[in-house]
């Protein structure tokens, strides 16, 4: 496919997920479920724009490492400080 | 005279070579640790007898505090960085670090970050609430002196001049190694330095979003930690996120330099090297999961005390390994015991006492008796002093004579050795038995009972002291006087000792080449990677490189990063040094000429930074696994955004943070208006397309496509801008302030930062348009365009999470 093709579809599809996470409030009432639901697709969007746009599918897989690593402790941090701050009291 | 004063100021300040910044750093950290201690013994003066008034309660707090800040992050680690800049390339077989003007602009910003924290005792009071800051103390509102807003300013500096560190070092060490030096062959202090900037780079980043939260509180009245949902805890979290792995930052250098000290000295290699490795490794990635038991006493829940109880015990079984490979490497070893020896085994001693006493207080139960007691004070002292520093200081006498081509005074440096081992046990060991006297206090009752324990304590921080002049003066006089010292005066086996001492400024003639036999070889082969059949076997271990290849002189001089770094010091201390708007609550005004001067410094060094050519060789025939086939931008580009991600997770973590611990928050579309947010989505996913768009047309040589999409991203960018900023003004218009609420702080502090990234990728993209419009980038050298992509998306995509969290839930 065109390189340029493929970023516009990718574009397209970025839209598009914004405009579902907008009206997702109407389709899935149950919160927990909602903010789960729009942080996963917060994270495609993510994906999307590091695969292609960053053209992270075609680099080595180290590179992203740095990337991974970094949101692993991130994670990390606001993992365990959550457990902290509501597990166990 | 003049002219030759001139020629050594100009080398001193424009120098990128990595050796001269490694002297620059040794210097700079050895002179910081002088006056770092020079605080300490005032303070041990004071609490050698009870009721002392030699110094007041306000001026002590500064001292504990000033002196804790110094040694940690302005000695311990530069000293280490020292030796990492002269010796880690020698190490590797590389010509330099990978961007020679980045490292010297790290070593300014260090600098004058230093500058800044001691500038900060005659402003009003230094920082005075220890190193370790915590909240709701350092709000403005307690501690209102416009001295603590320099020390937050230094400790940003700071913390922005490791982060080039971590990033230059990480690419010189993965990219840039001599043909055949594979990872796993590389020496224990290389690899020593490899996993300490691996976790500078993730855990730093954690520390400056915490300082930039506490100087905004402070500087604009914003509530994360004076706030009952943030507060304390959310500093605990932010900061000892940070600070345990930084005790490892500090600890794994001297480590790394005793495990090359050792073998030499013992003439046996490391008894299970690769286990020493592999444990330091694990340390590294444990360290990320232990910061809570810095936290037993603030309510955190059973779960999480088990949790951290675990991790921490866990963490200290690598040690033991260590421990015993280097014990090991003794067994039945003809030990010469020179002062690096001496120095390398003291430090050992030391670290099992300090080891040992670290693992009592991952007991929950003994931690609740002994945190904040002078049992403490003596247990990171005998890891801070007596293994990091100690240790440290056999690097000293073990790559003195590397460094200046002269022997030091043996006898001496072994006096040095014994007064300072005797002085320190004196010092500290007392501190154990001090148990039940809380620390940082400024003077305690003669029926404490303390004034003996503590009068030895003074004693031994005297002989201490004291002896360290003696390294100085041996220092000092043998860099003059001393006699020649050879090459290779330890006979040791690591390639940096092959070189003349010093090192020419180029530091290879050839490139060396590893052979599978652990041989080094100077030039090329039939046999070598390299090609050719010109070969030039050194006598290894004692031969050093022939040939003489002047085009590969690369004592590169450039004024630009000292005067990068100047800017970015004047600019803080604009920000900084602004007196008092309002004294209910303190918030502060900006000095405005000092922050002008330093945009208009920032700007013409930038411009001159990027104009200047400045040549850096990217040898093809280097070991460079993992990362084989990405330049060395490339990679730094991306482990700066790995730093990036650790940035904005803090500042998104502390949103969560404050968000999950507070039921009343406003519901989505009340506060921020989800039609402003989701326009500035499309408006910024709208801008990566142009940008990635820019790149497409510079590939395919087009050239009016290149200009249109950069103009596009530019356009879009400034949208977004507009946008944003009609919101803020919309919110302000409301009443809704960065100090309204919690909502609201969260709010502007973290798009804020985004809304500053954006503005720095507009900035390039202004440069790339220039650029564009001369023509560049459209025959094949559109590297700089992909670079520029790689940070731009990834601004975007801390949007794309951005906007749900804040106005979609």
């Amino acid at each position: 496919m065109n390189t340029n093709y493929l970023y516009l579809l990718i574009f397209a599809a970025l839209i598009g997920e914004t405009d579902i996470e907008v009206n997702l409030s109407s389709i899935i009432p149950a919160y927990n479920v909602y903010v789960t639901v729009l942080l996963g697709i917060a994270g495609t969007k993510a994906i999307l724009i590091a695969m292609f746009y960053q053209h992270l599918r075609y680099e080595p897989r180290s590179l992203s490492s740095w990337v991974i690593i970094g949101l692993v402790i991130a994670s990390l941090l606001m993992g365990l400080s959550f457990v902290q701050l509501h597990v166990g009291h | 005279m003049a002219e030759q004063l001139r020629a050594t100021a100009k080398r001193w300040l424009y120098t990128t070579n990595h050796k001269d910044v490694g002297i620059l750093y040794l210097i700079t950290s050895l002179f910081l640790f002088a006056a770092a201690g020079v605080l300490a013994l005032t303070m041990r003066t004071q609490l050698s007898a009870p009721g002392n008034t030699l110094l007041a309660a306000d001026v002590y707090n500064q001292f504990v505090t000033v002196h804790g800040l110094l040694m940690i992050f302005w000695v311990l680690s530069p000293l280490a960085f020292g030796f990492a800049n002269f010796i880690i390339p020698l190490q590797i077989g590389a010509r330099d670090l990978a961007f020679p003007r980045l490292n010297a602009m790290s070593f300014w910003f260090f600098l004058f970050s230093g500058v800044m924290m001691i500038l900060s005792f005659f402003f009003g009071a230094a920082p005075d609430l220890g190193w370790t800051l915590y909240s709701p103390q350092t709000a403005a509102l307690f501690t209102p002196t416009i001295g603590f807003n320099l020390g937050a300013g230094a400790l940003i500096l700071m913390t922005v001049s490791i982060t080039m560190s971590s990033i230059n070092f990480l690419v010189t060490m993965l990219k840039m190694r001599a043909p055949g030096l594979k990872l796993r062959f590389m020496p224990a202090f290389s690899w020593a330095i490899l996993i300490t900037i691996f976790m500078m780079l993730y855990a730093f980043p954690s520390f400056l979003a915490a300082v930039v939260l506490l100087y905004v509180d402070r500087a604009f009245g914003t509530v994360y930690f004076s706030s009952i949902q943030g507060g304390s805890l959310l500093w605990d979290n932010v900061f000892w996120f940070f600070g345990h792995p930084e005790v490892y930052i500090v600890l794994f250098p001297a480590l790394g330099i005793i495990a090359d000290i050792i073998p030499t000295f013992a003439r046996r290699p490391l008894h299970g090297a690769k286990y020493v490795i592999g444990s330091m490794v694990v340390v590294a990635m444990l360290s990320f999961a232990v910061w809570g038991h810095h936290m037993f006493v603030t309510g955190i829940g059973i779960v999480s005390t088990k949790l951290y109880t675990v991790t921490t015990i866990a963490i200290s079984l690598p040690f033991d390994v260590m421990i015993i490979s280097l014990i090991e490497t003794l067994g039945m070893a003809k030990l010469r015991l020179k002062a690096p020896a001496l120095f390398a085994l003291g430090a050992v001693a030391n670290f099992i006492v300090g080891g040992i006493t670290g693992v009592y207080l991952a007991s929950v139960a003994l931690d609740f008796g002994l945190r904040g007691t002078y049992f403490v004070v003596a247990h990171f002292h005998y890891l801070m002093v007596g293994a990091s520093i100690i240790g440290l200081i056999g690097g000293l006498y073990y790559w003195f004579p590397k460094i200046t081509g002269r022997m030091y005074n043996e006898k001496l440096a072994k006096v040095h050795f014994v007064i300072s081992m005797i002085g320190f046990q004196i010092l500290y060991f007392p501190m154990f038995l001090l148990l039940d006297m809380p620390r940082r206090v400024v003077t305690y009752t003669p029926d404490a009972g303390w004034g003996l324990l503590n009068l030895l304590a003074t004693l031994g921080g005297f002989i201490f002291g004291g002896a360290q002049l003696l390294l100085f003066y041996n220092l000092y006089r043998s860099s003059r006087v001393g006699p020649p010292s050879g090459p290779n005066p330890w006979e040791a086996w690591t390639l940096e000792w092959a070189l003349p001492s010093p090192p020419p400024p180029h530091d290879f003639d050839v490139i060396p080449t590893f052979l599978a036999d652990g041989s080094i070889r100077f030039g090329t082969g039939p046999d070598l990677p390299n090609g050719s059949n010109h070969s030039v076997e050194i006598g290894y271990p004692n031969g050093h490189a022939v040939g003489n290849s002047a085009s590969l002189h690369l004592e590169g001089l450039s004024p630009w990063p000292v005067l990068m770094a100047f800017a970015a010091f004047i600019f803080f201390l604009g920000l900084t040094i602004g007196k008092p708007a309002n004294p209910q609550p303190v918030s502060y005004q900006p000095f405005w000429p000092l922050i002008v001067d330093g945009v208009i410094l920032g700007v013409i060094s930038l411009f001159g930074y990027s104009r200047e050519k400045f040549t850096v060789h990217e040898d093809t025939h280097v070991e460079s696994w993992p990362f084989r086939q990405v330049p060395n931008m490339k990679l730094g580009i991306w482990t700066f955004l790995g730093a990036e991600v650790i940035f904005f997770g803090v500042l998104i973590g502390s949103y969560f943070f404050v968000r999950t611990n507070d039921a009343a928050w406003p519901a989505a579309g009340t506060l921020f208006d989800i039609r402003n947010g989701f326009a500035m989505t499309l408006v910024l996913l709208t801008s990566s397309l142009t940008a990635i768009m820019a790149l497409a047309s510079a590939r395919a040589g087009n050239r009016s496509g290149l200009i249109t999409s950069l103009t596009g991203t530019l356009v879009l960018g400034a949208a977004f801008l507009y946008i944003k900023a009609g919101e803020w003004f919309s919110l302000g218009g409301s009443g809704v302030f960065q100090n309204y609420s919690l909502p609201a702080t969260s709010y502007f502090i973290t798009t804020g930062t985004h809304g500053v990234h954006v503005f720095a990728g507009m900035c390039m993209t202004v440069y790339l348009l220039a650029n564009a419009i001369k023509g560049k980038y459209v025959n094949g050298d559109h590297t700089t365009l992909e670079h520029f992509g790689l940070y731009w998306h990834f601004v975007d995509i801390v949007w794309v999470f951005l906007f749900p969290l804040f106005y979609l839930v």
